[in-house]
């Protein structure tokens, strides 16, 4: 049994106090597992995340990663702990070059940077020819590498990624995902919110929905994937036209 | 007793006529949200206009129309008015700050043309005799003042009337979406920015009211009436008052007034005279810190935005 | 009008432009980082300034101290003990920025209330220019009493030593910031909170202390640029306060966020101000510089280097 990552239990959390979004969620997750976040528009899949991240504040409940708290953290201190955050837009300093843009992913890294850049290049060897390239200029794939290669550089325990399949050409989703279960098997645990379903239960080991900020369902992802009632009523249909490319 | 009674009514003119500025910036940012840091320059050309206009000729400087005061104050609305036109056109597109630095700017100007452009503006020595209305007929200055101070009245309460109608309006019910809401407001398109150019002209047009009414009741204007100091003071009345509050503006209009004009004579009591304008400088840094504190405390003001419900609206 | 005297009027308004820059970048950093246009920022410089006279007018008062620091050094009107003053009013000056910024500004913008952090910065600028004319009254005040001999490099064309240290050190500082920012992590940092605060967060940057890094580097050029000016023309209590509408031109002018902008900008109005006093004389200074705001806002709000919104 792999050990747990992260536990998450009951927590609440919004913007406004008093108007939780996120309305008691639980799960854990383990070391090299990979947990799809699923449900549609306004579900709060994205706040969830971002409350784990310290953006958004949190009412109630635990969060833990590692045994260790991140309830009270601040974000610059989530990260310190392990939990990398990948947001869905606006993840990249634009202004910045690739370079710098993973200088700043490890900034809380003590001593050389080195061999962390040099692992994250390996594991995007396109973004070598470009690392002194303003991460604005980029494509949208390349910009997504950049996005995923800044988490990367602290080595997190736990990997948070918002969507990273919005808006990109299939054969890159394909890539973005290959590249989650490589990060994975790695030993990282990764939490990934999609509104691209198929791609996501195919890659992801469980499955949590989620619907008007409360959990639906948890399950494993293969399950979820072949059935058919789930999808007609969280999923908008049948699993393989659930979320195909658009 | 007379004496007090006097002081009084003097007090309250004065009081007033900061009021009527008070509600222009109300208009201005309580409910059009628009940062104007430069009130201090549409109040001066509004007191510079009635001098120059209603004081008779004068040997070395321009102007001297002796035209009646209401004249007077009519042009002075309308200078602040066209500043304000030609100072908001550019700036109110950009971001608020911009409209902050720009007004600023546009009050230091007018704070330099006051100090050196001497054929108009009389230079450092300013303009004198600027005459009170009926002035001819009220020749005792007891019976003079309480006019004003009745006229002032008058005009407080009609701009306070037709403020409060405006705000009820239609017109002030977009003023107030644009402020809360930016993006749903630019849906709305180009109807937002006139509504907004609108907010600010009239602003600045009672700002001109108000110089022009303390030109004519102090009869003397000079580069010292520019200073950014009562900028300073009528955003913190307007604090104090509570914005998006038109009652508010008058009664923070009144009491931040009676506190400075109190401290002031407070000072000259307790401080020797060899102090000069370091006492003066000591009356800004403690009112100055009365007021920072007040705004830290409460940023919408002590008495707060009054709920406006719109003619019209369904209320159960 | 010959050419020399424009020549010598672009010359000083190129030293006045500097002193402008200085004064600039803090303005842009902040207006960039923390988004409100601090209208206390002239009063850094002002306070800078009175406290190197301060320090000066210590020292000068201890015999050995005063001896062992020495005299000017040639052919400045300065040494030792001015840049020892410098390092006290860089000292008073951050002192004092962080100060207002931790009781001040920081609740005002957690009110995100917009106008009230600016509101809030221009009241402060009066209680802080006031309370300097309550310690050192209105008059004017030098450093020294000494005339300049100033260099002639040229038929006509003269510049003070005094004034090409200005021009030396301004210069120093700008490329040190440029180098700063592009290539340690605290200043890669800067850059990151200044356009994603949020992502900054994430990556795990303390945004505080880059808010309290920015303060420290504004507040630093204000007072090496309340020094200069001391040492160039002269010491008021509102020399802080009539720089406030050159500054924002200038960083306006430039483009926000653009170290290169602010000085750029500087130099322009700067240069704008000396040429414009030649023809309408001095007593419009600050209307020029509003001037070229005015123009900027209507041709291109974003700035020469800034990039549209």
């Amino acid at each position: 049994m792999a050990e747990t990552a992260l536990s998450v239990k009951d927590l609440e959390a919004g913007y406004v106090p008093g108007v939780p979004i996120v309305r008691g969620v639980s799960f854990d997750l383990a070391a090299g597992e990979i947990l799809a976040v699923l449900g549609p528009n306004g579900a709060g899949k994205s706040t969830l995340v971002r409350a784990i991240a310290g953006l958004v504040p949190r009412f109630a409940g635990a969060i833990a990663l590692g045994g260790a708290s991140l309830a009270d953290l601040p974000p610059h201190k989530v990260v310190r702990r392990g939990f990398a955050y990948v947001p869905q837009v606006a993840n990249v300093f634009a202004d910045l070059t690739v370079d710098e843009n993973f200088a700043l992913g490890g900034y809380t890294l003590k001593g050389s940077r080195e061999a962390h850049l040099r692992r994250v290049f390996d594991l995007f060897p396109d973004l070598v020819a470009k690392r002194g390239a303003k991460a604005g200029r980029l494509s949208g794939g390349q910009r997504q590498m950049v996005a995923i290669g800044r988490a990367l550089m602290v080595e997190p325990r736990v990997l948070a990624l918002d969507e990273p399949s919005a808006g990109l050409a299939p054969i890159i989703v394909h890539q973005v995902f290959a590249m989650i279960r490589a990060v994975a098997k790695a030993g990282v645990a990764v939490l990934v919110v999609e509104q691209n379903v198929r791609a996501a239960l195919a890659t992801a080991d469980r499955a949590l929905i989620l619907a008007e900020g409360q959990e639906r369902l948890t399950g494993r992802a293969a399950e979820i994937a072949n059935d058919a009632a789930i999808a007609r009523i969280y999923l908008g249909g049948a699993p393989e036209s659930a979320g195909a490319g658009r | 007793m007379m004496d007090v009674a006097a002081y009084l009514v003097f007090f309250l003119c004065l009081a007033l006529i900061y009021g009527i500025a008070c509600l222009g910036l109300n208009l201005q940012w309580g409910f059009a949200g628009l940062f104007n840091v430069g009130v201090v320059g549409f109040f001066v050309v509004g007191a510079y206009a009635v001098a120059i206009l209603t004081t008779p000729p004068h040997p070395s400087y321009a102007g001297g129309f002796d035209l009646p005061v209401p004249v007077g104050l009519l042009a002075a609305m309308a200078a602040a008015g066209l500043i304000a036109l030609v100072v908001g056109l550019p700036t109110l597109r950009l971001r608020e700050d911009y409209l902050a630095i720009a007004t600023f700017g546009i009050a230091v100007t007018l704070q330099l043309v006051a100090l050196n452009w001497e054929s108009l503006t009389g230079g450092t020595h300013g303009r004198v005799s600027v005459p009170r209305p009926l002035a001819s007929v009220l020749v005792d200055r007891v019976e003079a003042n309480l006019f004003f101070l009745g006229m002032t009245l008058a005009i407080v309460g009609v701009a306070y009337w037709a403020l409060e109608r405006m705000v009820r309006s239609p017109w002030g019910r977009v003023l107030r979406a644009i402020r809360e809401d930016e993006t749903a407001a630019s849906s709305l398109g180009k109807n937002a920015f006139a509504c907004r150019l609108q907010a600010f002209v009239i602003g600045a047009m009672l700002m001109g009211l108000s110089g022009g009414l303390y030109a004519s009741f102090i009869g003397f204007v000079s580069p010292d009436d520019a200073l950014p100091t009562l900028t300073f003071q009528l955003w913190v009345m307007l604090i104090v008052g509570g914005s998006g509050n038109n009652k508010g503006a008058l009664i923070g209009a009144v009491a931040v007034w009676g506190l400075w004009s109190g401290s002031g004579w407070f000072m000259a009591s307790i401080l020797p005279s060899e102090w000069g304008a370091r006492a003066g400088a000591l009356q800004v840094v403690l009112i100055g810190l009365v007021l920072a504190a007040v705004l830290l405390a409460r940023p919408r003001g002590l008495i707060g935005e009054e709920t406006v419900v719109s003619r019209g609206a369904q209320v159960p | 009008m010959t050419l020399i005297l424009w020549l010598q009027a672009i010359l000083d308004g190129a030293v006045i432009g500097a002193t402008i820059s200085l004064g600039a970048i803090g303005i842009t950093l902040t207006y960039a980082i923390l988004r409100f246009a601090n209208f206390a920022h002239g009063e850094f410089i002002t306070w800078g300034g009175y406290a190197a006279l301060a320090a000066l007018g210590t020292v000068a008062g201890w015999r050995d101290v005063s001896a062992w620091l020495g005299g000017p050094i040639a052919p400045f009107s300065f040494g030792l003990p001015l840049i020892a003053a410098t390092i006290f009013a860089i000292v008073i000056a951050v002192a004092l920025a962080l100060i207002l910024d931790a009781i001040y500004f920081s609740r005002l913008r957690r009110a995100k209330i917009a106008i009230a952090a600016v509101i809030g910065s221009f009241g402060a600028a009066l209680v802080l220019r006031n309370l300097v004319v309550m310690g050192y009254g209105a008059d004017p005040e030098y450093f020294s009493r000494d005339i300049q001999i100033a260099f002639r490099f040229w038929p006509g064309l003269r510049i003070t030593p005094d004034q090409i240290a200005l021009i030396a050190v301004t210069a120093a500082l700008v490329v040190s910031l440029h180098l700063f920012l592009t290539h340690t992590q605290l200043g890669r940092a800067m850059r990151a909170v200044r356009e994603n605060p949020d992502l900054a967060s994430v990556s795990g940057i303390d945004v505080a202390s880059v808010i309290r890094a920015t303060w420290v580097i504004g507040a630093s050029l204000a007072a090496i640029g309340g020094v200069l000016i001391g040492l160039t023309i002269q010491l008021r209590p509102s020399i802080g306060f009539d720089l406030l509408l050159p500054l924002f031109s200038a960083a306006i002018l430039g483009g926000i966020g653009s170290i290169y902008g602010a000085v750029l900008g500087g130099l322009v109005i700067g240069i704008t101000e000396s040429l414009a006093v030649l023809v309408i004389g001095p007593e419009y200074r600050q209307a020029i510089a509003f001037l070229v705001l005015f123009l900027i806002l209507l041709v291109r709000p974003q700035g020469i280097l800034g990039a549209k919104a």
